[in-house]
């Protein structure tokens, strides 16, 4: 939670969507439907701000995801093209539509400890 | 019918033309293979119609409205029939749950929650994205340590290869879901996300 918070504060972020944390095996704590405030964009979409949306995934690698599942998608010039750190979740061979989200997972933080001595 | 078959063999027999009896011989066969094929048929329908009657399951429910696709069509039984599969709603508890329909027989199986599948959701009201998996692909669990592995990350023994055609529900926009398919009377279940 404190890397998320430090990612979206880095990346200047005050509107993020989360819309489910996955228990450790996997499966949705309830598994029932996402509440769909309509803010969702899908990849691809012209209301997508790709610059923003860049600068969030390069802190959220910053904060320690190092893998994330998302979708190539083409915007203007950009044809076939990834969010920075992401993978594709079709080439990986994962059925879910990835399009949509933003999955984050591979949660590796560098974190630096240092002890104080009283 | 009987009679007339013994009076033409008993007139071969007297004109000794043999060749001519052999072909009645043929005949009668042939009429004979016909009538179990008849037979067949009419136990079929005779199934159908007996389920038709005691079509109760389908009665409490109505298709759900709030899914896009509701219905999937394929052989989810494997039998080589035609089945379908609907995301219908409990029209009491308004509660969804998959119907399943099996094309011959009319049988019906509701699967209200996830309690024949091993999982714990109480409803399907979760289902953002569901499709067909053709019978014949290889499918797997695809969440290892909590997270979403790749085909090229699961051993092929670790995949199984489907026997009939499954159905892949999701939820919509992330969370999890899972893959259905039938297999020897039971219905299994593999996490997807």
């Amino acid at each position: 939670m404190a890397a998320l918070i430090g990612s979206v504060a880095d990346a200047h972020v005050t509107d993020l969507t989360i819309n489910a944390f996955s228990l450790p095996n996997g499966q949705s704590p309830s598994l029932s439907k996402s509440d769909k405030s309509g803010d969702a964009l899908t990849l691809g979409n012209s209301k997508l701000d790709f610059d923003r949306q860049s600068s969030l995934n390069n802190s959220l690698f910053k904060f320690g995801w190092k893998d994330m599942i998302s979708e190539r998608f083409t915007m203007g010039s950009k044809r076939s093209t990834l969010l920075p750190h992401t993978s594709s979740a079709k080439e990986r061979g994962i059925s879910s539509d990835h399009s949509t989200h933003l999955h984050l997972q591979g949660f590796k933080p560098n974190v630096k400890t240092d002890y104080v001595v009283y | 019918m009987l009679k007339l078959i013994m009076l033409s063999i008993k007139l071969c027999l007297t004109m000794k033309c043999y060749p001519l009896l052999l072909i009645g011989s043929v005949i009668i066969l042939s009429c004979k293979n016909h009538s179990k094929n008849q037979e067949k048929n009419t136990n079929v329908i005779s199934l159908s119609q007996n389920s038709n009657t005691g079509n109760k399951v389908e009665e409490g429910y109505t298709n759900s409205k709030n899914h896009d696709p509701y219905l999937l069509i394929g052989d989810f039984n494997g039998d080589s029939y035609i089945d379908t599969l609907k995301i219908v709603t409990n029209n009491k508890t308004r509660k969804d749950a998959l119907l399943y329909k099996f094309g011959i027989t009319k049988q019906e199986i509701i699967l209200p929650n996830g309690n024949m599948l091993g999982q714990d959701f109480d409803d399907f009201n979760w289902i953002g994205e569901m499709h067909k998996i053709v019978k014949g692909n290889k499918v797997w669990n695809n969440v290892k340590n909590g997270e979403i592995i790749g085909q090229n990350q699961v051993g092929d023994s670790e995949k199984i290869i489907l026997q009939t055609d499954a159905v892949f529900i999701h939820e919509s926009e992330g969370g999890g879901g899972g893959i259905i398919y039938w297999l020897n009377g039971e219905f299994h279940w593999i996490q997807q996300d």
